[in-house]
């Protein structure tokens, strides 16, 4: 798999003509679209399959339509959406409208929960969900959007309450990280795995890996 | 006043890609290890909201070398739009994590002070910045 290694080389005037070295900085690039289909798929990680799209050939039916199937089968809710929306990102970029416009047809068949998700507005504005769906969906997303506010408001406080009460040191970055969160699902994922957690350090990588979920 | 509403709008999709990216690599970050770092193994997360700064890298993972057995802190980027900024960015983001991590250790009891080495990656889906070649020089004045 080809990436490549780039340097970030800083220099400043030096004495005579010739400029000294202030700092070498090295870091790693990689493109999707220098890959292939098949590289990501070897790979076999459900979660890769959403940058499926960003690949050589990666917005073709055959791909988008493999990418779909598989995500839709895992049963998790997220991720087919995070797939559609790489994918009208991807089109967009590509300029390939009449792909966008398949894309978006087949979105208008999924499952209802995609329009329910948070993100859905989101979607709208960038022209990637169905423009004629706005009107609705933006009155769904208003009564849906208030609920889930005090939903979200009930669980971060039932996760401070598990925290102040047993890992009160961690206090501060539990603050941190469930005001970054904005879905109940990890919320409540945290309430569950924070009441058992036997020490400070363990419920420290809880709280961790939930911020890194997002 | 439209100018800027759109701007702004357009920060908050952004925000939403870097979201999303996120929440990909925090439910597995093997996949993005096997992807970035080939040869490496997943070991746990760290913070990623950077002590004494508003940075916050989409990541920073602590990952082995499967051969070696040597530890790294992985600090992946995943870029939606080409950014003229990204090579900088990266290096701010390497001596924030890198001076974050020490400092974390520095302050605990059981654990000794070390300056763990940090690699930075960048992830394009569509495209790097069309300036962003080997090697990356800039000149600062004196």
């Amino acid at each position: 798999m080809r990436s490549c290694r780039f340097l970030m080389h800083w220099t400043v005037p030096g004495e005579d003509d010739e400029d000294d070295k202030a700092l070498d900085f090295y870091f790693k690039s990689v493109e999707m679209r220098d890959k292939t289909p098949e590289e990501i798929l070897r790979l076999d990680h459900l979660e890769l399959l959403p940058l499926l799209p960003a690949t050589q050939g990666g917005t073709s039916r055959e791909v988008i339509e493999l990418m779909m199937k598989r995500l839709q089968a895992s049963g998790d809710t997220d991720l087919p959406y995070y797939g559609y929306l790489v994918s009208g990102r991807i089109m967009k970029f590509l300029g390939q409208q009449d792909e966008l416009l398949w894309l978006q047809e087949r979105y208008k068949t999924m499952d209802e929960k995609f329009r329910s998700s948070p993100v859905y507005q989101w979607t709208l504005d960038e022209g990637i969900a169905i423009g004629e769906e706005r009107g609705k969906a933006e009155g769904i997303a208003l009564g849906k959007s208030q609920t889930q506010a005090q939903t979200l408001a009930q669980m971060r406080k039932r996760v401070m309450e598990i925290v102040v009460e047993r890992f009160l040191s961690l206090a501060g970055l539990a603050g941190e990280i469930i005001a970054m969160i904005n879905n109940p699902d990890p919320l409540l994922d945290l309430i569950v795995k924070l009441a058992p957690a036997q020490s400070t350090k363990e419920a420290e990588q809880i709280l961790l890996q939930a911020q890194a979920a997002g | 006043m439209e100018n800027e509403k759109q701007e702004n709008k357009k920060q908050e999709n952004k925000k939403q890609y870097d979201n999303m990216m996120s929440a990909l690599i925090g439910r597995n970050p093997q996949a993005f290890l096997d992807l970035l770092y080939p040869g490496s193994r997943f070991v746990k997360h760290h913070r990623n909201k950077l002590a004494n700064s508003q940075r916050q890298p989409d990541a920073v993972i602590e990952a082995m070398r499967i051969k070696t057995g040597k530890r790294f802190l992985a600090q992946p980027e995943i870029q939606t739009d080409p950014d003229e900024t990204i090579a900088e960015r990266l290096a701010l983001y390497q001596v924030l994590v890198r001076w974050d991590h020490y400092k974390r250790r520095s302050e605990s009891e059981s654990e000794s002070k070390v300056w763990i080495p940090v690699s930075s990656s960048v992830l394009h889906l569509t495209k790097a910045h069309a300036e962003l070649q080997i090697p990356y020089a800039l000149d600062s004045p004196g």
